[in-house]
C-alpha cells in the first residue's frame, strides 16, 4: 500500500509508473475495488495527457468530474461524451454536469437542446 | 456555570506554579521562543502580563527565520516534543550563534515531557550540549472553562486508530493522575471502549509506582467516566445545533477565541471583549463563561438564541430608560454607577447579535438545511441501506467533500456498515468527482472504523431504541431532554452517562454489549483515613446520587456533548451528579474528519 504515497509525491511521468506499481500490488493482494479504481486513474491520466497535447491546456491532476466539466465549458461535447462512455458515468451525474457546465459557459442553446 | 464544587482553575494554578518554579529557576531577563501551536493554548495558563512579572521581556516563534536581535540573558525554547520542531530549533540556534551571542544561555523546555527521540535528534545536530538545561513542563490540561478542560491533542483519534500509537493514552492517564493529585482520588471509575480500559490500566500502574506516596487530599470527585470516542462515532458526525456548536462548525473556536469576518462589527468601537484588526478585517472574540450573556446562551439550541437575544436587547433599552425615572440625586448617582456595567452588557448583546446574524447567514445558504434533514433521517434509521440520492446529488454538484464524507460515514455508522455495492458506488463517485488523491483519505476512514462494508446485523436500531437517541417532539426553547442539542438526536455518549446514573448500566447491558469495546466498572480503595473524613464531611454525598462526576472523552468531544452534559448538570436538584468535562480536544464533524484525512501535498 505504500506505493500510493509514492504517487502523491512524484510528479509528471513517474506518476504513471507509480500508479502501475500500485495497481500491480493491488492485483497481487486481490483487492478488486482498489485495483479497478487505480486502473481507471491510469486510464484517465493517459486521456488527460492526450487532451493536453491536442489542446495545449492543462488537464492532468484534475479529477474526472473536473475534466469533463472543462471539456463541456470549451464546447468539446464529443470528447466529453467519449469520456463518459469510457468511464461508465451514470446518466444522472452526467446530466448534472452538463446542465451546470452549459449554464456556466452560457451555452443557452445547448441547454435548451438537452 | 457557577457554584460548581470542582473548578478546573485549580489545575491551572498548579501548572502556573510549575511554570513559575521553572521561570524563577533562571535568574535574569529571558526571551521565550514559542512553538506556534503552543502559544494559543498557553494563553489559557499564563498571559503576557503574567510572564512579564517573571522577567520575560521578549517573545518569538520557532520558525526558520533568524531571531531578531535582542539583549536578554537567557533564551528559552518552549516547544512540543516533535522532531521537526527540534530541527527548526537547531537552525535558529545556529543562526543565533553565528551572530556571536556567546554570552547567552539557552534553555529548552519540552511540553508535556522530554522525549528521548528529541534529545537524540538534537544530539545528531550537535547542539544538545549548547543548552544550559533541558527541562520538561508537565502541562497536560488546558482549562477552557470552570467545568471544561482539554488536552489539546487534536490527533489523538488518528494516532490511536491509524498510527497505532498509544502515546496519547499514556498522556491521558497522566493527566488523570494530575487531576487526582489536585482533587483527590476518584473512588468510582466507569468506562466504555478499548481506550478507556487501557487508560484505566495505565492509571492503576502509575498508582502502584507511586507506592504509598499519594497526596492525601480529600476526594472531591466521586466518579470518573471514561468514554472512548470509538464507542460513539455518530455524534461527531452529526451537525450540532447549539450556539457554541454552530460557531465552532462555521468559524472554529480555538482556545476559547473565535475569529470572525470583521465587517459585521465595523460599527462597534474597540471594546474590552475584542479588538478589530483592520488590516485583515478579522475580529477576534473571547468566548468564555466570564461573560454572563454568553454563558447563558452558549448551550442553547440556536433557534432559541434569537428570542433570548432580543429579550436581552429589550432589557438593555429598559435599563437606559431608567434614567428618566431617576429623580433624586441619590437615584441618579446609583444610575451613573451602573453605567459601566450596562455598557459592557450592551456590548456583549451587540457582539452576540452580530455572531448570530453571521450564523444565520451560513445556515440559510448552501446545503446546510437539506444536509441536516438528510442527517435526521439517517439518525432515525430511514433508508440507510441503499445509495442515497441526496448524497449522490451532492457529489454530482461537487459540494464540499467534508460534507459528503460526513454524510456517508454517518449513514455507514448507523447502518453498521454499508453494503459492499453501495460502498463501492460512493467510493467510485467520490474519486471520479474529487480526484484520485482522496483515495488515501477513504482508506484512512476505513482504517478508523468510519467506513466499512456491512457485517452482521445492524445494531443501531437496538441502541437507538434503548437509549432513546431520537426524540420526536423536542422543545428547542425550553428543553426537557438533552436531545435538543441536535434538535431531536441525543448524543449517544451523553446518553450513556445519563443512563449510568439512572437506572444504572446494569439495566442496559444489552446495549453495552453491542457497542464496541469492553465495559469498565471499578472502584479505587481510598486510604482509610480519607474514607472516614469523606463520610463525615457533608460536601460529598455517598453513593451514586449527587456529587461530582468527571467525564473524560478519549479522542475528543463535541460542543453538543458538552451542552448535553451541562444540561444534565442543570438538573442537579433531581439528584444527578454535577458533571465536569475533560477531553483530548474539542472537535466537530469537519475537524474530526480532517484529523483522519490524508494531508494532501499542495
Amino acid at each position: 500500500l505504500r506505493v500510493k504515497e509514492a504517487y502523491n509525491s512524484s510528479r509528471a511521468d513517474t506518476k504513471l509508473a507509480a500508479l502501475q506499481g500500485a495497481a500491480e500490488l493491488f492485483r497481487r493482494a486481490k483487492h478488486e475495488t482498489h485495483l479497478q479504481m487505480t486502473e481507471e486513474q491510469i486510464k484517465l491520466y493517459r486521456w488527460q495527457i492526450r487532451l493536453e497535447e491536442n489542446q495545449q491546456k492543462p488537464y492532468t491532476d484534475k479529477s474526472l468530474h473536473d475534466t469533463i466539466h472543462h471539456l463541456l465549458l470549451d464546447g468539446q461535447i464529443k470528447e466529453a461524451e467519449k469520456l463518459r462512455t469510457e468511464f461508465k458515468i451514470s446518466e444522472k451525474r452526467y446530466w448534472w454536469l452538463r446542465v451546470v457546465a452549459h449554464a456556466q459557459a452560457g451555452h443557452w442553446d445547448e441547454l435548451a437542446a438537452l | 456555570m457557577t457554584g460548581g464544587k470542582v473548578d478546573f482553575a485549580l489545575i491551572r494554578e498548579a501548572t502556573r506554579l510549575e511554570l513559575v518554579k521553572l521561570l524563577d529557576g533562571i535568574p535574569g531577563t529571558k526571551a521565550i521562543v514559542w512553538d506556534e501551536k503552543l502559544a494559543g493554548p498557553f494563553s489559557q495558563v499564563a498571559d503576557y502580563a503574567f510572564l512579564r512579572t517573571h522577567d520575560v521581556c521578549k517573545m518569538y516563534y520557532i520558525n526558520n527565520s533568524k531571531l531578531p536581535p535582542n539583549n536578554v540573558a537567557h533564551i528559552i525554547f518552549l516547544s512540543r516534543a516533535h522532531t521537526q520542531l527540534m530541527d527548526l530549533i537547531n537552525q535558529q540556534l545556529r543562526m543565533e550563534e553565528a551572530l556571536g551571542g556567546g554570552k547567552k544561555d539557552y534553555h529548552l523546555w519540552l511540553v508535556p515531557r522530554v522525549s528521548l527521540l528529541c534529545e537524540q535528534r538534537l544530539e545528531e545536530h550537535g547542539v544538545h550540549g549548547t543548552f544550559a538545561s533541558i527541562r520538561e513542563l508537565p502541562l497536560l490540561l488546558y482549562r477552557l472553562d470552570s467545568d471544561l478542560t482539554s488536552m489539546e491533542l487534536p490527533m489523538c483519534y488518528r494516532d490511536l486508530h491509524l498510527g497505532g500509537d498509544p502515546t496519547c493514552l499514556f498522556l491521558v492517564a497522566q493527566a488523570l493522575m494530575t487531576i487526582q493529585g489536585v482533587f483527590g482520588l476518584i473512588p468510582n471509575i466507569y468506562g466504555k471502549g478499548a481506550a478507556a480500559k487501557q487508560v484505566y490500566e495505565l492509571m492503576v500502574r502509575m498508582r502502584r509506582e507511586m507506592g504509598g506516596n499519594e497526596p492525601q487530599v480529600t476526594p472531591q470527585i466521586d466518579q470518573l467516566i471514561l468514554i472512548d470516542r470509538s464507542v460513539d462515532l455518530i455524534t461527531p458526525l452529526a451537525t450540532q445545533l447549539t450556539y457554541d456548536g454552530l460557531i465552532d462548525q462555521f468559524f472554529t473556536i480555538n482556545n476559547c477565541t473565535v475569529k470572525l469576518p470583521g465587517e459585521k462589527f465595523a460599527a462597534q468601537s474597540n471594546s474590552d471583549s475584542g479588538t478589530v484588526d483592520n488590516a485583515s478585517e478579522i475580529k477576534t472574540i473571547q468566548l468564555n463563561s466570564s461573560e454572563e450573556l454568553y454563558a447563558e446562551i452558549r448551550d442553547f439550541n440556536f433557534s432559541a438564541v434569537g428570542p433570548r437575544l432580543s429579550h436581552h436587547a429589550k432589557s438593555v433599552v429598559a435599563q437606559y430608560e431608567e434614567r428618566h425615572t431617576a429623580k433624586t440625586v441619590g437615584e441618579l448617582k446609583q444610575f451613573v454607577q451602573k453605567i459601566p456595567q450596562m455598557e459592557a452588557y450592551k456590548q456583549s448583546v451587540a457582539t452576540h447579535t452580530a455572531i448570530a446574524e453571521l450564523i444565520q447567514e451560513r445556515i440559510t445558504q448552501g446545503i446546510f438545511w437539506p444536509a441536516l434533514q438528510m442527517e435526521q433521517e439517517f439518525l432515525k434509521g430511514l433508508d440507510t441501506d441503499k445509495v442515497n440520492p441526496f448524497v449522490e446529488q451532492c457529489i454530482a454538484q461537487k459540494e464540499s467533500l467534508n460534507t459528503v464524507l460526513r454524510l456517508i460515514c454517518l449513514q455507514c455508522t448507523v447502518n453498521s456498515g454499508l453494503k459492499p455495492r453501495v460502498l463501492e458506488h460512493y467510493k467510485r463517485d467520490i474519486i471520479h468527482t474529487y480526484g484520485y488523491q482522496h483515495f488515501l483519505t477513504l482508506e484512512n476512514l476505513e482504517k478508523a472504523g468510519l467506513l466499512y462494508p456491512h457485517q452482521g446485523r445492524s445494531t443501531y436500531a437496538v441502541v437507538r431504541k434503548t437509549l432513546q437517541l431520537t426524540v420526536d417532539d423536542v422543545s428547542e426553547h425550553d428543553p426537557t431532554d438533552m436531545a435538543y442539542v441536535h434538535s431531536g438526536y441525543a448524543p449517544l455518549s451523553s446518553r450513556l452517562v445519563e443512563f449510568l446514573q439512572v437506572p444504572g448500566w446494569r439495566a442496559i447491558t444489552g446495549v453495552l454489549q453491542v457497542l464496541p469495546g469492553p465495559t469498565l466498572t471499578e472502584t479505587q480503595q481510598l486510604p482509610s483515613a480519607l474514607r472516614q473524613r469523606r463520610g463525615s464531611g457533608g460536601s460529598v454525598q455517598s453513593g451514586l446520587e449527587g456529587g461530582t462526576a468527571l467525564v473524560f472523552f478519549i479522542g475528543g468531544c463535541t460542543y453538543s456533548e458538552i451542552a448535553a452534559l451541562r444540561f444534565l448538570s442543570s438538573r442537579v436538584d433531581q439528584g444527578g451528579p454535577e458533571y465536569i468535562i475533560a477531553t483530548t480536544k474539542i472537535i466537530n464533524g469537519d475537524t474530526f474528519l480532517e484529523s483522519i484525512a490524508e494531508p494532501l501535498p499542495t
